[in-house]
Order: structure tokens, then C-alpha cells, then sequence
């Protein structure tokens, strides 16, 4: 094979292109690699190695075993040692994760807990302001019903955004929906703010809401 | 007057004291500061919610504890039954 076919010109400028053995002039890319080649065929890259050549880098050696410890070759294989290191590392971190989430969950089942014990003193809170007719819809159907301070009649359904309406006295139909709420607190508590609203200030409520005309 | 009102068979005991509540929207719920219309330090700490809850933008309401009567409030009042801080409303 010539070398010719292996090792384009661009890399090797000399040698011999036909027969087994190479000579390599020093300027050649190869001959950073290598500067000299064995007599054999160049396509079995039988290599003498230089000591302050690139492929020195590498390894010092054929066989490619790795003799010193600041080269390149020792960052990719690691000694016995160096991987009892690793392990020990990996284990490590293994354990920081299993540890982290083990302090997410319990932070999350407690975030939980907080909150469905929030939800349920504000429904209490809600209950106790509800008419006895009025509480028993809220359980059964999710909702409640209310006269604003004008004497109108309002639906207010469980929930914060766009759950009150405005209906129509004689049909019952929603006419009009309201997204009004306060922030930071369980629903159960932002109803009962918009039936105190309703009840006793029911200009600011409307004042407040983004109202929608219902067909 | 409420705070001192006494049931005089199965309520509470004798020397039990009906209090007002002053019950304030929160993330938990709601957090309840409990008075004596004749405590004044009880009175006093109930104002001072109220004051400070009133300047950031809660608006309060009196209502009796059957959640039946009731009224938007401006001024603390300490004779009241039960009052609700809400938050301010937005438009959502």
C-alpha cells in the first residue's frame, strides 16, 4: 500500500510512497507524531518513539501501557487507585441526591399538608358565614348564592378566577361572570371575600372585577 | 355585652369568657387574634392588627359568628363580635 493512500501528501510531504519502508523528513505533519518509521509496511505503523514527540504524549511505549503520570493517556485511564477514588466520589454524590430528595419530599408532603389544613379552616370560616340552604349547595354543588348590597342575585362557585356571576332573576341564567379575587390565600377564603364584598361593598367589588358578558 | 355573655347551662364554664375574634386571611386560612372588650391589652393588640392590617389594604368586616348580619368597618371596634380582614381585591 503506498503511503500516499493511508497518510494524504498534506500530512506527509516525503517518503516513500511504494514498497515497506518510510523516511520521513522532519518537517512532515507525521514526524510530529513520529520521526521515524520502522522498514516494515507503514500501514501496520510500527513506530519507534521519539521521546519529545507528540505521540510521546500519549505513551511512551508500542503497546501503548502508560509509564508516567503527566500524560495525556492517564486522563483516560485511570489507576487502581484513581478508581477506587471515583466510586468512592460517585457514592458520595449518590448519596447527597438521595439525601436532597429525601429533604424534598418531606418538605413537600408537609407544603401539602399545610395546605389542605389551610383549605379546611378557611371552608370552616366559609361555612360559618353561609346560610344553612346556602352551606349545603356550597357541599353539594360547589356552590353558593348571594344578594349584593343592590338586592342582585350572585352565584359564586368554588374557585378564584371568573367564578361569580351575575344572575338573571327569573331564569337563574348566568349573565355576567367576574374575575375578582384576593391573593395568597386557600379558595375557601377568596369566596368568602367575595361574598363580603358582594354583601357589604359590592361597588368596589365591581369596581375591582373584570366582568364578561355571558350569552 | 358579647364578651362577657355566659351560658348558663352546657356552654362554657362560669369563669369562661366569650371572646371576640378578629379573624385575618392568610395562607393558613386565616390566623385569629381573640379579645376582651374589658381587657385593654387584649384590646389594644386586636387594634393594632387592625390598624396596620387596614393600612396595607384589608378591608374589614363585622359580622356576628352565624356570618348573618354584618357591615364593611373603617374603625376597629372592640364591642364587635367577629371581624374578617380580606384582602385587597384584584381583578384577575
Amino acid at each position: 500500500m503506498a503511503y500516499t493512500d493511508a497518510w494524504p501528501s498534506a500530512w506527509i510531504n516525503q517518503g516513500t510512497t511504494t514498497g515497506t519502508g518510510s523516511s520521513l523528513t522532519s518537517n512532515a505533519v507525521w514526524t510530529y507524531w513520529c520521526t521515524t518509521t520502522s522498514s516494515s509496511n507503514a500501514t501496520t505503523m510500527t513506530i519507534n518513539y521519539p521521546a519529545n514527540q507528540i505521540w510521546t504524549t500519549w505513551c511512551t511505549a508500542p503497546t501503548m501501557s502508560v509509564t508516567t503520570a503527566n500524560v495525556t493517556w492517564t486522563q483516560w485511564v485511570e489507576t487502581e487507585e484513581q478508581k477506587k477514588e471515583r466510586k468512592a466520589r460517585e457514592a458520595e454524590w449518590r448519596a447527597q441526591e438521595a439525601e436532597r430528595n429525601r429533604l424534598w419530599q418531606e418538605q413537600e408532603t408537609l407544603r401539602v399538608k399545610a395546605a389542605h389544613e389551610a383549605n379546611e379552616r378557611a371552608e370552616k370560616l366559609l361555612l360559618e358565614h353561609l346560610a344553612d340552604e346556602e352551606r349545603e349547595r356550597y357541599q353539594r354543588s360547589g356552590y353558593f348564592l348571594i344578594r349584593g348590597q343592590s338586592g342582585k342575585l350572585y352565584k359564586i362557585k368554588k374557585g378564584t378566577h371568573g367564578n361569580v356571576f351575575l344572575l338573571d332573576e327569573e331564569t337563574k341564567k348566568e349573565k355576567v361572570s367576574y374575575c375578582v379575587q384576593p391573593s395568597g390565600v386557600p379558595v375557601a377564603d377568596a369566596n368568602l371575600a367575595q361574598a363580603l364584598y358582594l354583601k357589604h361593598a359590592e361597588a368596589d367589588f365591581l369596581k375591582a372585577a373584570n366582568a364578561r358578558q355571558l350569552n | 355585652m358579647a364578651s362577657h355573655e355566659l351560658e348558663v347551662m352546657g356552654g362554657p364554664a362560669k369563669d369562661e369568657v366569650k371572646k371576640s375574634v378578629l379573624a385575618v386571611m392568610d395562607h393558613t386560612g386565616d390566623t385569629k387574634i381573640m379579645w376582651d372588650a374589658d381587657n385593654e391589652a387584649e384590646v389594644e393588640v386586636a387594634k393594632k392588627t387592625f390598624d396596620s392590617l387596614r393600612k396595607k389594604g384589608y378591608s374589614a368586616f363585622k359580622t356576628n359568628k352565624k356570618g348573618e348580619a354584618g357591615e364593611r368597618i373603617t374603625e376597629f371596634d372592640p364591642q364587635a363580635e367577629r371581624l374578617i380582614m380580606a384582602p385587597q381585591l384584584q381583578g384577575g
